[in-house]
């Protein structure tokens, strides 16, 4: 028994021993990525007066170029393809608690029309893009707080902070539909090949079941943020190739209140009914986008 | 609390300091520790699920005796049927009572009836672990009434023959002649037996948490989107399928018996390296071994076996494996399963060829034969077909996967995903390893004990630093829910 104990003692030693090895694998993945904006946000780097947030919705459809062209305001796309309103928060709350930060004036948050707060196939928190930042304890903290990683563990062993993408040490290299701008936004010149071009005509109206609740929470928090923090939080809906949801939009100013604006864009316009201005029945491509922009801008202009 | 979470890392050193060094003196003592561990581990779960474990316990320490002290055998079966009822019962209603239900509402629906099965259908919880420890108690009932074994009489022996916490809820399903004297005995613990059962316990996570959870990630996203898949992408969700359910069950039933290990107790083994079987009667031979076992001794056998004729035989395969599939759980699935399994078995039954291959295959050699080979491929792919049924949510999912995987892409490149490759490279290393380890109880007995001790200590730090990246959010073991 004592041969037993002497020897898993010190197996455990030299495991110790290597793991600390892996600071290395851990320390220089964030160097692999392309996309840096939320290493950025983590170092502080941020200098927008306005922030474009949300999924692939809001990475497409708003060029921050082109709104800080218009308003003469600091504008950052912060919006990530893939993440739900659950990242957002994550997103929003690591933007202000981080110093170096600049706080924004206003928050836009584009919303998925309708998952925005529902059970969402597409949708999840990216903690795949939180993994090459493993580095940052803040980090880490988030990942042990939405139980991806272990608490006692993560803080003992290197490795248990990595995951499997951490490994691949080729540089990430964008796809098409991934390129990215210098103001953060990622909108896509092309088409995509399934998109069948037909205009969704059927009226949907907006129902309240299958709502999540962390998801409805996370929005609450986003809007309580902005108003904690005086700042403007405008709530955007852009264009499907299809109606918008009846009733979607007040459930989201319903949820706001008072403390922000729900922006819809102009249905009525030709540009949103034509499928060249559409990568997909969900996205708009370049050309919608910069119609799409310049709408939201002018919105923005005259707002106050 | 389940084998790859932090909590059984933290409980199982303690118990083990505690059996070794505070009640090493008595063997009651230390089977008074492993049971009230074992009542805790369980209760973990919910400690509602204590009652029914406790009265299963009850019972069948109960009715154990009666049936052995019973003066008449009048009163010897009464006892009997009284326990075998109540157990059959509890599980009956606990596990199949709403399919049941559900199932005769269908029925009658589709004769034009209007029945509404929600209004008598049970809002209840599924006690993990009840098809094991029933199954425990039933085979110790039911080796009293054949006068096999003499009852037990301390209820802590028997308390813990039935709740040890390694087997409790996924098996291995043990024998009160195997377990019991066990229980009796002193034990102690070598090196080498301590070492092994730690190795063991190591390759049990590796190939839960590595293997079959990686597969797993990518299992679900083909199985519960394959409408949107190729025919060779189903074909791949099918395959990763059948490595999460094997190194998950596996995986279990390694941790389970290394942990046993640890505390001087030998379990019955489950598996034994079923993907290298040359036909489908090998399978069944090293698939789930407690289990099949047990419904040969308590089912097939009583029912006549191979004695009687052709029709006889046909019926009893047909019955074991109809109901083996109906053990896994109470949906169609696992019914048609169990059937096509039976269908797979039918032709080396009749042709009497369901006992050639009972050595392990190209025993002291590196590679099969090409028949070997042929034979290999064939049953894995037997296997990996059945598994869809298993899989799938219901029959209409399996028919719509099977229906779409066999169609014209089946033979198009699958469009992988590179994350995707990782497990991959992961089960071509553990099919090396288990390949290599074939002739052993579990794969890595005898891979790596005989290297230089840099190069063993390397190679476990590498299995564990796997375990360790790729442990995220814990996955349960898929058999809890049976």
């Amino acid at each position: 028994m004592k041969k037993f104990l002497i020897r898993l003692l010190a197996f455990v030693f030299c495991f110790f021993i290597i793991d600390k090895a892996f600071i290395l694998v851990r320390d220089s993945s964030p160097q692999r990525e392309v996309d840096r904006r939320l290493e950025f946000i983590l170092q502080g780097k941020i200098r927008a007066d306005i922030v474009v947030m949300g999924s692939s919705r809001g990475a497409r459809s708003l060029i921050a170029q082109q709104i800080e062209d218009s308003t003469n305001q600091p504008s950052y796309n912060l919006a990530f393809p893939g993440s739900d309103v659950t990242f957002h928060e994550y997103v929003l709350r690591t933007l202000l608690e981080t110093k170096g930060n600049k706080k924004p004036s206003t928050i836009v948050l584009v919303v998925d029309d309708s998952d925005e707060l529902k059970t969402s196939k597409s949708l999840k928190f990216r903690f795949d893009r939180m993994y090459p930042l493993v580095k940052y304890k803040s980090v880490r903290d988030e990942m042990v707080k939405r139980k991806e990683k272990k608490p006692v563990v993560t803080e003992l062993l290197v490795l248990h902070q990595l995951n499997k993408s951490n490994f691949k040490f080729t540089p990430r290299k964008f796809t098409k539909n991934d390129s990215i701008m210098p103001c953060g936004s990622m909108p896509i010149s092309h088409q995509k090949k399934t998109f069948d071009k037909k205009y969704g005509t059927t009226q949907y109206v907006y129902k309240r079941e299958g709502e999540l609740i962390q998801k409805v929470n996370a929005f609450k928090e986003m809007v309580a943020m902005c108003e904690r923090n005086d700042i403007d939080f405008i709530v955007a809906i852009p264009p499907n190739f299809r109606k918008v949801t009846a009733g979607f939009a007040n459930r989201l100013q319903l949820l706001v209140g008072k403390s922000g604006t729900v922006w819809i864009y102009d249905e009525a316009k030709p540009e949103y009914s034509n499928p060249d201005y559409f990568f997909d029945n969900a996205h708009l491509q370049k050309t919608g986008s910069v119609v799409y922009t310049a709408e939201f801008a002018s919105f923005l202009k005259n707002k106050d | 609390m389940i084998f790859n979470s932090l909590e059984y890392a933290l409980f199982l050193p303690l118990i083990f300091a505690l059996y070794w060094f505070v009640v090493n003196k008595r063997v009651t003592w230390q089977n008074i520790l492993l049971l009230f561990a074992s009542l805790f581990f369980y209760g973990s779960w919910d400690w509602r699920f204590l009652f029914l474990l406790s009265f299963s316990t009850f019972l069948g320490y109960f009715t154990g005796i009666r049936i052995e002290k019973a003066g008449t055998p009048k009163w010897k079966k009464f006892w009997f049927w009284l326990s075998i009822v109540l157990n059959v019962g509890f599980l009956a209603i606990f596990k199949y009572y709403n399919f049941f239900v559900q199932s005769f509402a269908d029925l009658f629906n589709s004769m034009g009836m209007n029945l509404d099965a929600s209004s008598i259908t049970l809002n209840i919880i599924l006690p993990v672990g009840i098809s094991f420890y029933t199954f425990h108690v039933l085979s110790y009932v039911i080796d009293i009434y054949l006068d096999r074994i003499k009852s037990e009489k301390s209820i802590v022996d028997f308390g813990l023959f039935v709740a040890y916490f390694p087997l409790l809820v996924a098996g291995p399903i043990e024998r009160a002649t195997h377990l019991l004297p066990q229980l009796k005995k002193e034990r102690s613990l070598s090196f080498n037996n301590a070492v092994d059962g730690m190795r063991q316990i190591l390759w049990g996570l590796f190939k839960k948490v590595v293997v079959a959870d990686g597969c797993a990630e990518y299992a679900n996203l083909i199985f519960d989107g394959s409408a949107d898949y190729s025919g060779s992408m189903l074909f791949v969700g099918a395959l990763f399928f059948t490595f999460q359910i094997y190194c998950d069950f596996s995986g279990y039933s390694d941790i389970a018996l290394g942990t046993s290990r640890l505390f001087g107790i030998e379990l019955l083994r489950n598996f034994a390296f079923p993907y290298f079987s040359r036909d489908i009667a090998e399978f069944w031979r090293r698939w789930h071994i407690s289990l099949t076992t047990w419904f040969r001794d308590y089912i097939y056998i009583p029912l006549g076996g191979s004695r009687g004729g052709t029709w006889m035989k046909v019926r009893n395969t047909f019955i074991i494996f109809l109901v083996s599939g109906f053990w896994h759980g109470a949906n169609w699935t696992f019914i048609i399963w169990g059937a096509l399994n039976a269908i797979y078995f039918l032709p080396l039954l009749l042709t009497n060829s369901n006992r050639n291959n009972l050595e392990t295959v190209a025993q002291g050699k590196i590679f099969p034969t090409i028949r070997e080979l042929v034979g290999m491929i064939v049953t894995f792919l037997m296997a990996v077909f059945g598994w869809i049924f298993f899989r799938a949510t219901d029959l209409n999912h399996a028919l719509t996967y099977i229906g779409k995987m066999f169609s014209e892409d089946l033979f198009k490149k699958p469009a992988i995903p590179s994350l995707a490759y990782v497990p991959i490279v992961f089960v071509l290393f553990f099919l090396v390893v288990e390949w290599f380890g074939r002739e052993k109880k579990y794969a890595l007995e005898d891979f790596a004990p005989s290297w230089w001790f840099p190069f063993r200590w390397l190679f476990y730090s590498f299995l564990i630093a796997a375990i360790v990246v790729l442990s995220g959010v814990e996955q349960q073991f898929i058999y809890f829910q049976f």
